[in-house]
C-alpha cells in the first residue's frame, strides 16, 4: 500500500515539474558564461540576465538570452548578484563569481557571508531581486489549509460512526420491542 | 424449447447489463456530477471571466474605431521588452474579452482599454475564478490524477450512456409507479434518452482530451517505429506547426502601422474574424507578422487547432503567405470539427445558453440516478428510523454542498483585496474547506432532508450577494454597467440573483421528512 501512495505521489507531480535553471560556469579568464534553461531542456532565450551590486543594490549589467541561451560576461570588480529573471514568478538568484584578484575588501564580506550584513545592507536586500520559484513546497497557508480539511474530514468520519452507531442502537431496540 | 432458452439467456443479459449499468454508475456518478457542474460553468466561461476581473470593467469596443498603433507600438518601443521569441497580440473581442493583451515570454502580460488606449493593471494569478470552475470542470486542481481520474470519468460516462441506452431498447420498464423510486427511475431514463447525442460527443472528446493523448503512447511508439512515445512529437507539428525560425538582418527599420497592417490583413480574406497577431523579428528588416482568426463561415472546421490566417511583412504590409480554413491537414479539420462541440470555440450566447440546458438536465438526471440507488438501499431501513447511509451523505455533500462552496468563490472573488498575499490561494483554499465542511455537517445531522435545505439556504444568501458585493466593490452599479454597455458583466450579476432566487425557492420547497419526501417526488415527478 505504502508503495503504492509513494509511486502516486510521484505521479503526480512529475508531469508539472517546468522550472527554470541557471548554470554559471567561470572561464577563469574573469569572464563567466551563464547558461539558461528548463529542467525539461528547453532554452530560456529571451530570459533577462541582471548583475546587481550587493553593496548599492545598482544595475551592473543586463541583458537577456539570445537564441543559444547562453551569454559570456566580463566579471564584474564589485560584489554582486546574477539574477535570471524569468518573468512573473520565475526569478533565480546566485552570487556572483568573483574575478581572479577578488573584488575590494569591504564588498568581499558580503559575498563570504551574507547572513553577517549590517542593518544598512539588509535592507538593501529588499531592493535585491529575490529568487521565486514554482515549486511544490508548501507554504504556511496552504499547511494551514490543508490542516483545516483533514480535521472536517476526521470529524466528518466521528460524526459518521457515532450516528451510525446511534441508528444501530434503535434499530435494535426496535426489533426487540417488536419480539 | 430453444426459444425459451434464448428468451431467458436474453433476460439473464440485460440484467447483468443492468447490474453492471449500476455499480458503474453509483461508483463514477458524483465525479461525472462535478464535471457536469463545473461544466455549467466552464461554458458560460467568457462572462464569469469578464465579471471577476477590474481589468475587463469597459465595454466592448467597436472594433472598426480601434487605434492599435497607440497601444502596441509603445510597449514593442520598449527596449527590454523581449521579442526573440515572437510577440503574441490578442485583439478586442476574443471569448468575450474586451482588452487589448500583448504578451511574450519571460515578461508579464500587458492589458489595454482599447477605449482609451490606457494600459490597465493586470491582476495576473491574483485573479482565478473562471479558470478555477473550469478546472474543477476537468480534475486539474488534482494534477496529473485528476486528468487521470476525469478521464476515466469520461470514459465510464461513455459506457453509461450507451449501455443506458440499449438498455431502454431492450428491456421493459414500468413507468406507471407511484412511488419515489419508480419516478426516479423514470426521469433519469428519460432525461438521458433525450441528451444522450450530444452527451455522447461531449464525453468522447472530454475522454480524449484528458487520457487520449497519453492513452496513445503505445500507438506513438508503434508508429513512429519506436523513435518516440511522445505523441505530440508527431502531432504538434500538424496541428499546432512552430513559427519558423527567421534569420534576422541584424538593422533597425520603421514598420508599418498596426491598424494598417491589420486593414491589409482583411481585405486578403474578409471571411476571418483576427483575433491574434504575431509579430516575428518586429521592427528588423525581416520582420513578418502574422495576423491568425476565425473564420464564423465554417464551423466546426476551425477555431482549435485550425486558426486560418494571413502573413504580411512588417515593413510594407506585402502578402506571405495566408492559410486558409481547408488548407489545414486533414486530420486538422477532423480535430477541431471533435473539439468544436465541447470547446464551443466562437458559439453566440444562444447556443452556449442551450448546451447549459442540457448539461443542466444531464446534472438532474445523474441526480435521479443517485436517488434511485439511494431509494432502493433506504429500504432496508424501517420507516420510523431515519435512514442514515454513508454514500447517501457523501452524495449530500458533493452534489449539494457544492453549490454553497461554490457560492462561497463568487462571495471572496469580490470581498477580499486584489492585492492581498496568496489571494487566490485562501480563495480555493476556502472553498475547500467549505465543501468538506458540509461532509462534516452532513455526517453530523442525522436528517439529510433538512440538511439538504439548509445548504441550499446558504447558497442562496452566498449568490444573492455576490452581486451586490461586486457592485459597491468595483464601483459599478447596476444602472453605470448598463449606461457604460457592459451588459454581459451585468448579465452575470443578474444571473448570480436569478440563481440565488431559485435555490431559495427550492430550499423551501423540498421536503422534511422521508414521509413528505415520498409524496413531494410522486408529486412533482
Amino acid at each position: 500500500m505504502k508503495k503504492i501512495l509513494i509511486a502516486l505521489g510521484l505521479f503526480c507531480t512529475l508531469g508539472f515539474s517546468h522550472n527554470l535553471i541557471m548554470e554559471v560556469l567561470d572561464n577563469e579568464d574573469n569572464t563567466l558564461t551563464i547558461v539558461g534553461a528548463y529542467d525539461t531542456g528547453d532554452k530560456a532565450a529571451g530570459a533577462m540576465i541582471r548583475f546587481e551590486s550587493l553593496s548599492t543594490g545598482a544595475i551592473l549589467y543586463k541583458k537577456r538570452l539570445p537564441y543559444e541561451s547562453e551569454l559570456t560576461i566580463s566579471i564584474p570588480n564589485e560584489a554582486y548578484q546574477i539574477v535570471l529573471d524569468g518573468g512573473p514568478d520565475h526569478v533565480l538568484t546566485q552570487v556572483g563569481i568573483s574575478p581572479k584578484e577578488g573584488f575590494s575588501k569591504n564588498q568581499e564580506s558580503q559575498v563570504n557571508g551574507m547572513e553577517t550584513m549590517t542593518t544598512a545592507s539588509m535592507t538593501l536586500t529588499t531592493q535585491l531581486s529575490q529568487a521565486k520559484n514554482n515549486t511544490n513546497i508548501w507554504g504556511n497557508l496552504t499547511i494551514f489549509l490543508f490542516t483545516m480539511c483533514l480535521i472536517l474530514f476526521l470529524l466528518a468520519i466521528y460524526f459518521s460512526f457515532k450516528n451510525t452507531e446511534k441508528i444501530i442502537k434503535e434499530i435494535r431496540k426496535r426489533n426487540e420491542n417488536i419480539t | 424449447m430453444n426459444e425459451s432458452i434464448q428468451k431467458e439467456a436474453s433476460r439473464q443479459g440485460n440484467q447483468r447489463l443492468l447490474r453492471v449499468h449500476v455499480v458503474v454508475g453509483i461508483t463514477f456518478s458524483l465525479f461525472m456530477y462535478i464535471s457536469v457542474f463545473f461544466g455549467i460553468f466552464a461554458i458560460v466561461l467568457p462572462y464569469v471571466s469578464a465579471w471577476e476581473k477590474p481589468s475587463k470593467h469597459y465595454a466592448m469596443p467597436d472594433i472598426r474605431n480601434i487605434n492599435y498603433s497607440a497601444m502596441i507600438d509603445p510597449v514593442l518601443d520598449e527596449p527590454d521588452y523581449p521579442m526573440i521569441n515572437g510577440v503574441q497580440i490578442r485583439l478586442p473581442g476574443y471569448l468575450g474579452n474586451p482588452s487589448l493583451t500583448i504578451s511574450a515570454p519571460f515578461t508579464k502580460r500587458r492589458i489595454f482599454n482599447p477605449n482609451t488606449n490606457e494600459e490597465v493593471k493586470n491582476e495576473g494569478k491574483q485573479s482565478q475564478l473562471a479558470m478555477f470552475l473550469n478546472h474543477m470542470h476537468y480534475g486539474r486542481p488534482l494534477k496529473d490524477f485528476g486528468y487521470w481520474l476525469f478521464g476515466f470519468v469520461a470514459v465510464a460516462g461513455l459506457f453509461l450512456v450507451v449501455g443506458g441506452v440499449v438498455l431502454v431498447l431492450v428491456k421493459k420498464f414500468n413507468d406507471t409507479g407511484k412511488n419515489a423510486q419508480s419516478r426516479f427511475s423514470k426521469w433519469h431514463r428519460k432525461i438521458f434518452t433525450w441528451v444522450f447525442p450530444p452527451f455522447i460527443i461531449i464525453t468522447l472528446t472530454g475522454a480524449l482530451m484528458n487520457i487520449g493523448w497519453t492513452m496513445s503512447m503505445p500507438m506513438t511508439y508503434v508508429v513512429s517505429k519506436g523513435e518516440t512515445f511522445q505523441e505530440w512529437k508527431l502531432t504538434n507539428p500538424v496541428l499546432f506547426p512552430d513559427l519558423p525560425r527567421i534569420e534576422k538582418k541584424n538593422d533597425i527599420v520603421p514598420m508599418l502601422k498596426m491598424n494598417e497592417l491589420i486593414k491589409i490583413a482583411q481585405k486578403i480574406n474578409p471571411e476571418i474574424n483576427f483575433n491574434k497577431i504575431i509579430l516575428i523579428n518586429w521592427k528588423d528588416s525581416s520582420a513578418q507578422v502574422k495576423l491568425e482568426g476565425y473564420n464564423p463561415y465554417m464551423p466546426f472546421l476551425n477555431g482549435t487547432s485550425n486558426d486560418p490566417s494571413v502573413t504580411l511583412k512588417g515593413i510594407d504590409g506585402t502578402l506571405i503567405s495566408q492559410q486558409k480554413v481547408m488548407d489545414k491537414h486533414w486530420s486538422g479539420l477532423i480535430y477541431d470539427s471533435t473539439m468544436f462541440l465541447h470547446k464551443l470555440f466562437g458559439v453566440d450566447t444562444f447556443t452556449r445558453f442551450f448546451v447549459v440546458f442540457i448539461m443542466l438536465i444531464s446534472a438532474f438526471a445523474l441526480g435521479f440516478g443517485v436517488l434511485l440507488w439511494l431509494e432502493k438501499k433506504a429500504k432496508v431501513f424501517p420507516k420510523d428510523i431515519p435512514v442514515y447511509q454513508g454514500m447517501g451523505k457523501l452524495s449530500l455533500a458533493v452534489m449539494i454542498g457544492v453549490i454553497p462552496a461554490t457560492g462561497l468563490l463568487f462571495v471572496l472573488q469580490w470581498i477580499l483585496p486584489f492585492d492581498m498575499q496568496d489571494r487566490f490561494l485562501f480563495q480555493k483554499g476556502m472553498f475547500a474547506i467549505f465543501w468538506i465542511g458540509t461532509y462534516t455537517w452532513a455526517c453530523y445531522k442525522i436528517n439529510s432532508y433538512e440538511t439538504a435545505k439548509q445548504f441550499l439556504k446558504i447558497a442562496s444568501v452566498f449568490f444573492i450577494i455576490s452581486p451586490f458585493i461586486h457592485f459597491y466593490s468595483s464601483g459599478f452599479s447596476p444602472v453605470r454597467l448598463w449606461n457604460e454597455n457592459m451588459g454581459n458583466i451585468l448579465g452575470v450579476d443578474i444571473g448570480l440573483f436569478i440563481f440565488a432566487l431559485i435555490l431559495f425557492y427550492v430550499s423551501v420547497k423540498l421536503p422534511n421528512s422521508r414521509d413528505e419526501a415520498q409524496k413531494f417526488w410522486t408529486r412533482i415527478l
